[in-house]
């Protein structure tokens, strides 16, 4: 009996580490010239409901030259198990430890799940800082959303992919293959790989600081390399690559359905919102490819529902006819449709019905913020209004629980934007007896999360609440929310404090990050293993004050830690955001056909791809 | 509708799978060998399957068995053959025929299943240490140990569940056969035994340590066991 399955008899969810998977690609070690495993900071759960991994695996899988396996965090009895029996962190496919592989490359979904990633490098026996890897040891490389702020992680990775993956992966890989053969040393390689547009590697750039701590310059090392490195987006999205046969998890995960995905992007523009920014511009797929594509991964995998994903699905051109053809092809083989995410509007309401027709769950509204004024500063282009009709037409065709998001802590925020809050809850259980919900099952829920200032947004430069004002907030709020039809819960804001310093931070906070997994930090996104006390013990450890990264209120020209970062959008737009947010003037939505100037369509040469849409006529130059 | 009976193995990496999940595997691998499963009526229609006995985790199955409802007849061999090439890896079909919808629930028949436990042997112990250990044991004429169940602790005997023991020790392998009671009326598990045969016996081998497949269920006959299979 070997001893990895000796391992597993003793941890909870063997499932999460032995592969096996249906579509799960294992291929001849020996027949293939790169190999490179995908490494997600969470566990498989989380891991194998992510879209992005099943994209990539389906873009280097298919070709004949590459292979790309699959690691997870192991949760914490794992770890364990794995330290006790000396045995090195192992891919899914071939079970081999990642010391085997050329490339190890890790997504970065989420800043608390920083500490697992230098865990993991130490489980795999590798050191965790770059400088003491060389090219005997896997090139460790990383991409998704918080690569456009890296700094935090700049000892511990070699280079970063900014942007859309798609396409520069093969690219990178193409490189690194020539390279290898070329028995080329690994700052050589790194020199070379960083002329590929959209690779950061943070060891070719100098930061200098001035004495108050802030940044002086981010200087490259030598001329060769970019002063500025610019995000990698797909152009064609409609032909893109998209994986028809994704991997069929064997044991339940979050997400555990059909994604297709029916656009990239988002055109609403919240001020609050990194995501807006960084998947700018909005590119819709055709129906015609979506039903194919649909076609085939309902075949390719037996999955019983079909999540139609993006940021804001609901804003599809032709989603409507597309979610009734779907039900029409689908109802009677009993595969449902489902829709993450709703808008603020009737039309929703009808889509939710459409999709919902037998069993009436509940539904989920994010207006944001409680009052108009500050939903004006967020960009959050909702009204009462619209909510009232929401609600009303929600309850009216049956559903009897609602839940409402917001975010507390935003810009201007003060407490009659949380009475707010409070207002629209208790309207909306008025709504809720008014259209005759049985009493027994009405039920509102309110969940408010932190707002954490994201880099690239228009946010930026603000700061977050305290620790001591959000939580009296949240007292507030449950205080005032004391109904037995309303439930309230928060995010925990030490959590959210610590992401802001991650979010924004630059490359000092990798010796704080250093200290705390030391100390044991792991899955720290995870409320029973977060362990704020190591952290605080490593920021005074490594004289970091975190307060001066999460509340100071940063000039406009100040250097950020990502400046040199690109997402196509102009920091001059963005000023300007912020300064409307600070008169509460709304911006329009770029969808309607009127360009607002972000400046991202004449950066990147390209236009949001609308179907039937307006042509928008971006306007051009800097803003 | 017509009903039949599914013979298969779950080994490899599926034997670190739940029960709960293997049903919802053979969900999704019957949707996508297209075959016309029955669904159950209500809110939440569920596939038509009904299992013998949920394996537990880390233990593989050579011989087990599950009712699946189709809404039209096939060929036994054509299903079994679709189900076949649709299963992930560990899985795998090893026959099927049509039974009458007026058969007995699985569940409700099974009583007896084999097991077969193998390890690395010890240096130093050998099989006539094993034979003396396995007779002893069951020379005993109460077993009793404590199991926690939904965190109350209960008292079983597990002697009048084992009925049959056998082993032997060949080179560097150590196995050992159980016959265990299993069904509606008691359940012995393989660890169990093994446990004691580990801590009263003297085997020095823990029980983690086994690699242990169930070889084969059974229910009562006229004339003694019958495997599910010849019901």
């Amino acid at each position: 009996m070997n001893k990895l399955d000796k391992i597993l008899i003793r941890v909870q969810k063997p499932s999460r580490y032995a592969g096996g998977e249906w579509n799960a690609i294992k291929k001849d070690w020996d027949q293939v010239s790169v190999k490179m495993a995908f490494a997600f900071p969470d566990v498989y759960e989380v891991g194998m409901s992510h879209l992005g991994l099943q994209i990539l695996y389906h873009v280097v899988n298919k070709r004949k030259d590459a292979l790309l396996e699959r690691v997870f965090a192991p949760w914490i009895d794992m770890e364990k198990e794995l330290r006790k029996e000396k045995m090195l962190l192992f891919s899914l496919e071939s079970q081999r430890p990642l010391v085997d592989f050329d490339i190890l490359g890790f997504t970065l979904q989420y800043e608390m799940s920083f500490s697992n990633i230098l865990n993991m490098l130490d489980l795999a026996g590798l050191p965790v800082r770059s400088a003491h890897r060389d090219a005997s040891m896997p090139l460790v490389i990383a991409g998704g959303p918080c690569a456009f702020n890296p700094e935090p992680l700049a000892s511990f990775i070699d280079l970063f992919v900014i942007g859309e993956g798609e396409e520069v992966l093969g690219e990178l890989l193409d490189a690194f293959k020539k390279l290898r053969d070329q028995g080329v040393d690994r700052p050589t390689m790194l020199q070379q790989l960083a002329k590929i547009p959209g690779i950061y590697v943070p060891s070719l750039y100098t930061v200098q600081y001035h004495d108050d701590n802030t940044i002086a310059a981010v200087t490259p090392v030598n001329e060769e390399v970019p002063a500025k490195i610019g995000k990698r987006i797909v152009r064609d999205f409609d032909n893109v690559d998209f994986p028809t046969k994704p991997i069929v998890p064997t044991m339940g995960v979050v997400h555990d359905r059909v994604m297709v995905e029916v656009l990239r992007g988002c055109t609403r523009g919240c001020r609050f919102c990194q995501a807006g920014v960084l998947y700018r511009p909005v590119r819709e797929k055709t129906p015609e490819t979506l039903v194919r594509q649909v076609e085939e991964m309902i075949s390719n995998t037996g999955h019983d529902e079909i999540s139609l994903t993006s940021l804001s699905t609901a804003d599809y051109t032709g989603v409507a006819p597309l979610v009734k053809n779907l039900l029409d092809i689908y109802g009677e083989r009993g595969v449902n449709v489902s829709l993450p995410s709703l808008r603020l509007d009737a039309f929703s309401i009808d889509l939710a019905k459409e999709v919902q027709k037998v069993r009436k769950s509940g539904l989920t509204f994010a207006p944001e913020a409680g009052s108009q004024r500050l939903r004006d500063v967020i960009n959050k282009n909702v009204t009462e209004q619209n909510l009232v009709d929401a609600v009303t037409s929600a309850f009216q065709n049956g559903w009897s629980s609602v839940k409402l998001y917001f975010m507390i802590g935003l810009p201007t925020e003060t407490y009659e934007d949380l009475d707010g809050i409070v207002n629209m809850a208790k309207k909306v259980v008025q709504i809720g007896y008014q259209c005759g919900v049985p009493k027994g099952r009405l039920k509102v829920t309110v969940s408010t999360s932190s707002f954490v200032p994201k880099s690239h947004t228009a946010f930026q430069w603000e700061p977050q609440d305290t620790l001591e004002e959000l939580r009296e907030k949240q007292r507030y709020l449950k205080e005032k929310l004391r109904d037995k039809r309303i439930s309230y819960n928060w995010h925990d804001s030490q959590t959210s404090f610590l992401e802001a310093v991650f979010a924004k931070g630059d490359r000092r906070l990798g010796e704080v990050l250093e200290t705390a997994w030391t100390k044991g930090a792991r899955f720290d996104g995870w409320s029973e293993l977060f362990n704020y006390r190591a952290w605080m013990e490593a920021l005074e450890q490594e004289s970091i004050d975190p307060k001066w990264y999460a509340y100071r209120k940063i000039p406009y020209e100040e250097i950020l830690p990502w400046d040199h970062l690109d997402a196509g959008v102009s920091k001059r737009f963005l000023i300007r955001e912020h300064k409307k947010a600070m008169d509460s003037h709304p911006t329009v939505d770029c969808r309607a056909g009127k360009c607002p100037g972000c400046g991202l369509c004449p950066t990147l040469e390209i236009k949001p791809t609308i179907l039937g849409g307006a042509d928008i006529d971006t306007l051009q130059g800097e803003i | 509708m017509t009903r039949y009976r599914v013979k298969f193995s779950k080994d490899g990496p599926a034997r670190f799978s739940s029960h709960l999940d293997m049903v919802r595997f053979f969900d999704r691998s019957t949707r996508r060998a297209g075959l016309p499963v029955a669904f159950s009526e209500g809110f939440n229609p569920h596939p038509k399957f009904s299992f013998a006995a949920p394996l537990p985790v880390g233990i593989a199955g050579m011989d087990e068995y599950m009712d699946m409802d189709l809404t039209t007849s096939l060929n036994p061999e054509e299903v079994a053959s679709r189900l076949n090439t649709n299963l992930p890896e560990g899985y795998k079909i090893l026959d099927v025929k049509q039974i009458s919808d007026r058969a007995k629930n699985l569940m409700a028949i099974l009583s007896r299943a084999s097991y077969r436990a193998i390890a690395e042997n010890p240096q130093g112990y050998d099989e006539v240490m094993l034979q003396a250990a396995l007779a002893e044991l069951m020379a005993l004429e109460s077993i009793t140990i404590i199991r926690e169940v939904k965190g109350k602790r209960k008292e079983v005997d597990l002697r009048p569940g084992i009925f049959r023991l056998s082993g032997g020790v060949m080179g560097h392998i150590i196995e050992i056969n159980m016959e265990l009671l299993i069904g509606s009326t008691g359940n012995v598990r393989p660890e169990e035994v093994l446990n004691i045969l580990f801590q009263a016996g003297g085997i020095p081998v823990h029980p983690e340590d086994f690699q242990i497949r169930r070889t084969a269920l059974y229910t009562d006959g006229d004339t003694g066991l019958i495997s599910l299979w010849e019901v």
